[in-house]
């Protein structure tokens, strides 16, 4: 009974606080958010935003006149005339007329139109309905909208903020108007942006802001108050997906390649105001200074240092990430869609040069020629690097230097384990946009096999996935090469470089577990969950040197490394747009 | 305690006696919230919420009585409902594709965990699911949550003792998984 008790109070305990408690910087960071919101909240209006069960036109007429609503009741009382449905997170509704203000201060308010459309607004957004010509307007003055607009066969749904509209017919987007702009992400479909007199047509996948700070914020964020943020974001990624497929591939040797080296047709540099830097969102969601934004024919690069974009043309990351960066595996590359925080290069990978290009920061947005759609690595690389040298008027070169690191080696009396075949683990099913590593998805729908599971007989899922036994972590690999290894274990190592010497080409099925102690310290790692089954009575296990060669037949051994850095030769500042 | 008056144009400042309340008691409706649903943009609505409350309303009873234990029973209450809408929202609209909320990694199989666990608290009684949160979230010992709550010892030790049976079978399922 006791134990039964004891066992329920460890899970209540351990579950309960999975999110820990949030520190106190995103503590008095809310705090000012939420002071904010309080103290220009309007009161009355906020009360009429409440719910208002069964209301209806009577129903909400009362409740309007009883909260004191502000609203343009006018033509909705002459005309009885209403234009959506609000229906309130518990369910209650009422009716919404045209010019009435809505501002909701509850999470999952949503409206249906009377054109079928749905139309989920963040909270305290602010937004009024109105006739259009042919169809409904929705007017934002402030906040963010998900709209599902309904099909139509004639008339259409207009979203207008204050520099941009948007029309569409059966399209889903979001929509976010905040002081520096606006942006429309359109999720399904395509979308009709008008900003001014300039009007395009995004498509799925795609979006386009007002502003380079709202430009290269992450998707995700733009919906991630939403209650279905997880079902867009997923509809999101087909939607790039599926753009990206009829890409043009730029290859010299092909007959459509425009030229020799590929270049962006149009580029904007500019230089950051080093006081007003615009800030990371919290979370490392990306975005802010630093961030670096591709998607189809378009790349951004926010408030970076010169010398952070040439790392980062030339495809290296940070030196203290040297033993990822020098895989160069698919998984590693850059995908659109995605925001990278690509931090600030320290001097140790790009040297020479003046000061300023460590210290001047500076925002590049740069597209494509219409129907020129390479893909994200040639973007990033080929593509960026001639910009650098064309506007930057650079000029450098690649050095090496050795580094200490360990090898990774076939162990005395060779290997512990065989070489498996087609079917020797169970695949399992990617979730959508996973990339693959070796053949295997590395984002999956279902966890992979338990290592208990797989060491009573059954097949390992494919690919390799680290967990937790007690105080060890045990590696368990399903048709793999050896090697995979090594980024896995130069991470646990602390980011030393592991360097394949096995020269092993086989693929392999394996369990390696481990104690952590202080030769597997690991990297740094943000986030708060519990670390999964250290509570377990599990005794600690070998260390990782010894593991490697009792399980696998491996050996760790000291060496030395060669690591490339770049030199600048010459460099200039950016010349005029 | 003064009574609160409640502005009537945006952008006022607060009333003095309503600034104390939230410095007050910000930090602990913040934290519940934040505990109970995970996202941080969920627990700034709940603070949000609790406190506009406050100032749209005459302020209740029971928080002229016992100001923190209403801002705490308000903080849980809240979330709680909004982990109910995110699950009955996630059933009713996302069938077609159960298999995006399928944990692929050991945290998220710990998050599907935790999302249970609340959505079983979200079936108890609320004054249960109250003292729960304080106990196994914020480690209350039953003295403390007696003192916040405005009741006795006996009282937290008996709704203890039921709320984790209710729970035990609740979870049955869940925690047979885990073990």
């Amino acid at each position: 009974m006791t134990s039964d008790r004891d066992r329920l109070e460890k899970h209540l305990r351990q579950h309960l606080g999975l999110f820990g408690s949030p520190s106190s910087n995103q503590i008095e960071a809310s705090r000012a958010r939420i002071r904010e919101r309080l103290r220009t909240a309007p009161v009355e209006r906020e009360v009429g935003a409440s719910r208002v069960r069964y209301g209806w036109r009577a129903g909400f007429v009362l409740a309007a006149a009883a909260a004191g609503i502000l609203l343009a009741v006018a033509p909705m009382w002459h005309r009885g005339e209403w234009l959506a449905i609000v229906e309130a997170a518990d369910g209650s509704r009422y009716t919404l007329g045209p010019n009435t203000v809505l501002n909701p201060t509850d999470a999952g308010l949503m409206l249906t139109l009377k054109d079928g459309s749905r139309v989920e607004p963040r909270s305290r957004s602010e937004l009024l309905l109105e006739h259009a010509a042919d169809g409904i307007g929705i007017r934002l003055r402030s906040g963010g909208l998900v709209v599902t607009a309904a099909q139509q066969t004639r008339g259409h749904l207009y979203v207008h903020t204050k520099d941009m509209t948007v029309s569409v017919t059966g399209t889903m987007f979001v929509v976010n108007t905040e002081d520096s702009g606006s942006r429309v992400t359109v999720i399904e479909g395509e979308a009709q942006v008008r900003e001014g007199a300039v009007e395009k047509s995004v498509k799925r996948g795609d979006y386009v802001a007002t502003s380079p700070v709202l430009a290269t914020r992450p998707a995700k964020e733009e919906f991630s108050w939403s209650r279905h943020a997880d079902v867009i974001y997923a509809a999101f990624i087909k939607g790039i997906a599926e753009t990206a497929a009829p890409l043009v591939r730029i290859d010299p040797a092909g007959a459509q390649a425009p030229a020799s080296r590929p270049e962006f047709e149009a580029v904007s540099i500019r230089q950051c105001d080093p006081d007003h830097l615009p800030e990371t969102p919290e979370g490392g969601r990306g975005g802010g200074a630093n961030s670096f934004h591709l998607t189809p024919g378009r790349l951004r690069a926010l408030c970076m240092t010169t010398a952070t974009l040439i790392r980062t043309a030339y495809g290296y990351g940070p030196v203290d990430l040297d033993f990822i960066a020098a895989e160069r595996r698919p998984g590693r590359a850059m995908a659109f869609g995605n925001v990278y925080g690509l931090g600030v290069e320290d001097g140790r990978r790009v040297r020479g040069g003046p000061d300023w290009v460590r210290s001047e920061r500076y925002t590049v947005n740069a597209v494509t020629a219409q129907g020129v759609l390479p893909d994200a690595e040639t973007l990033r690389r080929p593509m960026l690097q001639r910009l650098i040298e064309r506007r930057f008027d650079l000029k450098a070169h690649i050095e090496s230097e050795q580094v200490p690191a360990f090898a990774l080696a076939v162990a005395k009396g060779s290997l512990k384990i065989t070489p498996v075949g087609p079917g020797a683990c169970d695949e399992l099913p990617a979730r959508e946009g996973s990339l693959f590593m070796n053949g295997h998805p590395m984002n999956v729908l279902t966890p992979p096999r338990g290592f208990e599971e797989v060491r009573r007989g059954q097949k390992p899922s494919c690919g390799m996935w680290s967990q937790r036994n007690g105080p060890n972590v045990v590696i368990v690999g399903g048709d793999v090469p050896l090697e995979v290894l090594t980024t896995a274990l130069a991470g646990r190592l602390g980011g030393v470089r592991v360097v394949d010497k096995m020269n092993v080409k086989d693929r392999f099925n394996f369990i390696l577990e481990f104690a952590l102690d202080e030769n597997t310290p690991g990297l740094l790692r943000g986030g708060n969950f519990p670390e999964r089954g250290a509570e377990l009575d599990v005794a600690p296990g070998a260390t990782i040197f010894t593991a490697l060669e009792e399980q696998i037949g491996l050996k760790l051994e000291r060496a030395q490394t060669a690591r490339e850095f770049i030199v600048i030769d010459r460099i200039e500042r950016p010349s005029e747009n | 305690m003064q009574a609160t008056s409640v502005p009537t144009v945006a952008g006022e400042p607060f009333p003095c006696d309503f600034e104390s309340l939230f410095e007050e008691h910000y930090v602990l409706v913040y934290r519940t919230a934040y505990g109970v649903t995970g996202r941080v943009e969920d627990a700034e609505d709940v603070v949000q919420t609790v406190f506009l409350r406050v100032l749209r309303r005459e302020k209740p009873r029971e928080l002229l009585k016992n100001p923190k234990g209403y801002f705490y029973r308000a903080a849980v209450n809240l979330s709680l409902t909004i982990v109910n809408t995110r699950r009955r929202r996630a059933l009713t609209e996302t069938n077609e594709d159960q298999a995006v909320s399928v944990p692929a990694r050991a945290s998220n199989r710990a998050e599907e965990l935790h999302r249970k666990l609340y959505d079983a608290i979200a079936e108890l009684k609320p004054k249960a699911a109250s003292i729960l949160i304080l106990r196994y979230l914020h480690n209350y010992s039953d003295a403390d949550i007696a003192k916040l709550l405005g009741t006795s010892r006996g009282v937290i030790a008996v709704t203890l003792f039921r709320a984790r049976a209710r729970l035990k079978t609740l979870l049955a399922a869940s925690l047979g998984e885990e073990s």
